[in-house]
């Protein structure tokens, strides 16, 4: 059943990253979450569970492989949507915003499968065009119109963190995908002036959001402060790092979400500027071994597959790890791997399933 | 069956390559490429400043990490009355707090504060545990509503007093608590749930949300925004320096249609008895008045209630925290004929000039159905005019017959009955209209034609509000439009002008304007004219209309079997229902009151409204030696013992 070239020609340093990371996420959330008291499991065991599932889920993707995932691109694409307005109607409140939807004794969270139907159904949709020239801005309207509808579903729940994620991963996939630059620089520039008017007709309240987001210092819960807080953590690991345990603004609570959004400023506090450079390092790996992938395969649809995928790990964690870092404004992304958060996790395995499951059948393409 | 597995011929098109050697895709992805190299540089290059260049400083600001974040909450929304007079206000209250992390010796302060305002150490060590795994720095409240003298030593020995604070909260007070405690409602502690599903930009632990009623329906108006400073402090935790401060913005203020004077008056006329009464405008919809007895105390709510006073309130057996001129759902009784005369007109049942012969009862199926004149000897003939002053039943029976329970039913509805009236307030009850199919849901049966003659005067399954009688009654006197009811007139924003509430919807019921003029032409006879069944309700220079209904709360066989009217336990009484509206020629406020086990409409219910109105229009109350006493009804009043009616006729 199993095509022995499928094992040979599995990515192997991939999992072996993939692996490294994960460790390294566990370990950080051992310390990250070790104050924390409270029934239950501990977090970092938690996060390892899942992490062994998520293994699972990125072979059963990998199994699968791009050329039956796309048979299902269309109908998943279409569950995800509903489920997005199903968790506007029906879903669990938690922090303001509504995003989880309780199935039986499951609670999901379907923004998180949103970027992987958003990723299918593009692949998909290109492959069927099967056109060479760089696409031309009339012909790009549906597809950035299915990479809309689920990002302004999130962007109601409001989740604006997972919203520009679903937007990002399909610009990915469309600009890989390629288009006239010509056009894009139109789309550019129709996007830079309609921008006021867009503007003009936001009502206030969703004004106010954007300028909090702009301007975290307008914010009077103060996230500018959690920023101050997080760079204090980064800055005061130096080269070396705190010592494993012994990050002080972690250990007295002095930042914010520290095991699921400011994971990163513990880790960096802790282990320093080693420790936060070996998790870059790897991260960057993993983006490098997706983009090889894509480089070496022949087929569109894989190809964007296996594009959606890395840019589903990029994105995340440039975003996460420059918002730490105090580069970009507070907003709510876990970072892969490192976060606590299972449906995160499960998703970026998912996309690691799509690399693996392209990189397996190099060989394999055109069976007769 | 999948196209793309299949491999293309290369030539089609002129197009020679794989999409994979595709130069373009090469291209964008060699791109790709450098522009992660390009972001992972950036990023490293920003973990070394952070860490190499910068880090020396970062490591001293971690160690000396004493900039705090500290919560500025915002005050509530105040309420006013129509008259702009005060009605719910902030006031400070103080709590005593310590921030564990710079008490440093526990010894010493614990006997200090023992000293001075007598705190024993194990409540000190209790809230220590209590307070255990909450993030650092974070005060622990030791005592709440400190007296000004424990205040003052406080103050004079605060700095050996490391770590203790004094924490100014302000705190809601009502103060006009029992005029109007179920419309403002209260406040309570937010809760656990009520946290998670809100959003953190507004609600933290330990705020205070609206739990009943105004408060509770207008939160959001009346929370205002909540503000922060951040504070760098000395070793003591006493800040020093503030960095930055975002300030708190107040609620918006409410100023309401409700007028304080009437539900005083409501609250009088109401006083030792369980009732409501409901008074609008019923030009605009605006609540004048809406008062249920008994009340409660709502600052009981604020500054907190032992378990037996708290058991005591919720396990009375009048309710007092129910709100029953929303939520009481009561048999509208011969108020009722308002509908089956409008209905009877509107539906072309009656006319103007049908005159029924009422003989004091009359026969249907195998038995007879009395009118509460029967012992007159009935009615005789009857036109819609005499009927309603009189409200005799067998007129309205033979209307009902007619008409239908399923015309009656929609007539009901046209005047806004069976379902909620849309006011702002928590806990609504939408009452009850039957119709057949709705018989036929509940109990599995077909509506029987008998039903139809006791809904026809009240007595069926139809449930109402005082609120839906009031609005019901503002239909005839405004010339048929169904007004929503409001209580709010205008919201002042912080720093702004008073904005008015939108105008609230109305709707036309679809009824003549000569058939509503018949309607209350006959209103106004009932208290105006002799024969009439509510002639208590009159005021001085003022002409009321008004419709009196008796509602039995059980058969009329065992409401007998207790023999003389006193004898009768309270809970087995009829309910006294009156509505009215004034002044007739063009009407300014109408009114729906109940009087649980009140008695009677005319003798009970009637004086309450007119109590109301008196407020309204400002007519002094009359000496108290006029009032007549209840014994002496005057001669309109049927004794209650000849009310042999027989599904329970009301007056």
């Amino acid at each position: 059943m199993i095509d022995r070239r499928l094992v040979s020609s599995f990515d192997w340093l991939l999992l072996f990253l993939v692996l490294a990371l994960g460790a390294c996420g566990v370990i950080n959330l051992y310390s990250a979450a070790s104050s924390f008291t409270g029934a239950g499991m501990a977090v970092y065991v938690k996060q390892a569970y899942w992490f062994g599932l998520g293994l699972v889920v990125m072979l059963a993707v990998a199994m699968v492989g791009p050329q039956r995932l796309s048979t299902i691109a269309y109908p998943f694409y279409v569950l995800v949507v509903i489920l997005l307005i199903a968790v506007l109607f029906w879903g669990k409140v938690i922090g303001g915003s509504q995003r989880w939807l309780a199935l039986g004794p499951m609670v999901i969270q379907p923004s998180e499968l949103a970027r992987l139907a958003v990723v299918l159904v593009l692949a998909s949709f290109f492959q069927r065009r099967d056109q060479t020239e760089p696409y031309r801005l009339h012909q790009l309207l549906l597809p950035v119109g299915l990479a809309l509808v689920p990002a302004l579903l999130i962007l109601k729940e409001p989740d604006l963190g997972t919203c520009l994620l679903v937007l990002m991963v399909a610009g990915s996939v469309i600009l890989i995908n390629g288009v006239k630059l010509r056009d894009l620089a139109i789309a550019g520039g129709g996007m830079v002036v309609a921008l006021p008017l867009v503007w003009r007709f936001m009502k206030d309240y969703q004004k106010q959001r954007i300028f909090s987001f702009l301007d975290p210092e307008s914010d009077p819960l103060g996230s500018a402060y959690h920023l101050i807080q997080s760079k204090i953590a980064v800055g005061s690991g130096q080269f070396m790092g705190k010592g494993f345990l012994a990050g002080t603004q972690s250990q007295l609570h002095f930042l914010p979400e520290q095991h699921t959004d400011f994971a990163f400023s513990v880790l960096a506090e802790e282990w320093g500027f080693i420790g936060g450079m070996v998790v870059l390092l790897l991260v960057a790996a993993i983006v490098y071994r997706g983009i090889a992938t894509a480089y070496r395969t022949k087929d569109r649809q894989s190809l964007l597959m296996v594009i959606g995928g890395t840019a589903m790990i990029f994105w995340p964690a440039v975003i996460n790890v420059g918002m730490v870092l105090g580069l970009f404004p507070v907003v709510g992304i876990p970072l892969p791997f490192v976060s606590y958060g299972g449906s995160s996790l499960i998703t970026t395995m998912a996309a690691l399933g799509l690399i693996q499951g392209v990189a397996m059948r190099r060989f394999v393409f055109h069976r007769p | 069956m999948n196209l793309s597995q299949i491999p293309k011929p290369a030539s089609v098109g002129g197009r020679g390559l794989e999409p994979g050697e595709n130069p373009n895709i090469r291209l964008a992805l060699l791109t790709a490429a450098v522009l992660v190299g390009l972001a992972l540089v950036v990023l490293l290059g920003r973990l070394w400043y952070l860490q190499l260049l910068k880090g020396e400083h970062f490591r001293l600001l971690s160690e000396n990490n004493r900039i705090r974040l500290v919560d500025l909450a915002p005050s509530r929304g105040l309420i006013f009355d129509a008259e702009g007079r005060l009605l719910a206000d902030n006031r400070p209250a103080f709590t005593l707090a310590v921030i564990p992390e710079d008490v440093g010796d526990w010894a010493v302060l614990t006997r200090r504060l023992h000293n001075l305002v007598g705190l024993s150490p194990e409540e000190i060590a209790k809230a220590r545990r209590a307070a255990q795994g909450a993030p650092p720095f974070k005060p622990v409240v030791l005592r709440n509503h400190l007296d000004r003298h424990q205040l003052a030593l406080l103050e004079t020995f605060r700095y050996e007093l490391p770590g203790v604070k004094v924490l100014v909260r302000y705190q809601r007070a009502y103060l006009a608590p029992r005029m109007a405690a179920h419309v403002i409602g209260y406040l309570g502690e937010i809760n656990k749930q009520e946290l998670e599903r809100s959003n953190r930009a507004v609600y933290r632990m330990g705020d205070w949300v609206g739990r009943y009623g105004l408060e509770k329906s207008r939160e959001q108006v009346l929370h205002g925004r909540r503000g922060a400073r951040q504070v760098e402090v000395d070793a003591m935790g006493r800040e020093i320096k503030l960095i930055k401060e975002v300030p708190a913005s107040r609620g918006a203020d409410i100023t309401l249609s409700i007028n304080l004077d009437l539900q005083k008056a409501a609250a009088k006329a109401l006083e030792g008895r369980a009732g409501a009464v409901a008074a609008l405008d019923p030009r605009t919809g605006q609540v004048l008045c809406l008062y249920s007895s008994p009340t409660f105390d709502p600052n009981d709510f604020i500054t907190g209630m032992s378990t037996k006073q708290w058991k005591a309130l919720a396990e009375d057996p009048k309710h007092p925290l129910k709100d029953r001129s929303i939520s009481g759902m009561y048999p509208p009784g011969s108020t009722y004929k308002i509908i089956t005369a409008a209905a009877g007109l509107a539906e072309k049942a009656i006319n103007l000039t049908t005159r029924f012969f009422c003989a004091g009862q009359m026969p249907f199926g195998n038995r007879y159905y009395r009118c509460w004149a029967y012992k007159k000897g009935g009615h005789g003939y009857t036109d819609i005019h005499k009927a309603i002053r009189e409200s005799c039943d067998v007129f309205f029976y033979k209307t009902g017959l007619k008409l239908g329970v399923d015309r009656l039913a929609k007539w009901a509805r046209a005047f806004g009955l069976g379902r909620p009236t849309g006011i702002s307030l928590p806990h609504e009850s939408p009452g009850l209209v039957p119709d057949s199919q709705w018989k036929k849901k509940r109990f599995k049966e077909p509506w029987q034609d008998g039903e139809t003659l006791s809904l026809a005067i009240g007595q069926s399954f139809t449930l109402v509000t005082p609120l839906q009688m009031a609005r019901m009654t503002a239909v005839v006197a405004n010339g048929g439009m169904l007004v929503t009811p409001t209580l709010v007139k205008t919201v002042t924003p912080p720093g702004g002008e008073p904005v008015p509430a939108p105008e609230p919807v109305k709707t036309r019921v679809p009824i003549a304007p000569e058939h509503l003029d018949t309607i209350a032409k006959g209103l106004a006879a009932v208290v105006n004219e002799p024969h009439g069944t509510a002639r208590r309700a009159r005021l001085p220079g003022i002409t009321v209309g008004g419709k009196t209904g008796t509602a039995q709360v059980v058969g009329l066989k065992f409401e007998k079997s207790f023999g003389d009217e006193e004898n009768v336990p309270w809970k087995y009484r009829s309910h006294a229902l009156f509505v009215a509206y004034a002044p007739v020629e063009s009407p300014t406020i109408a009114v729906g009151v109940v009087v649980e086990h009140g008695g009677h409409g005319g003798s009970d219910a009637a004086p309450v409204a007119a109590a109301v109105m008196r407020a309204y229009f400002g007519i002094p109350e009359p000496p108290p030696k006029a009032e007549p006493k209840p014994k002496a009804a005057p001669p309109a009043q049927p004794k209650p013992k000849k009310k042999p009616a027989r599904p329970g006729a009301g007056t």
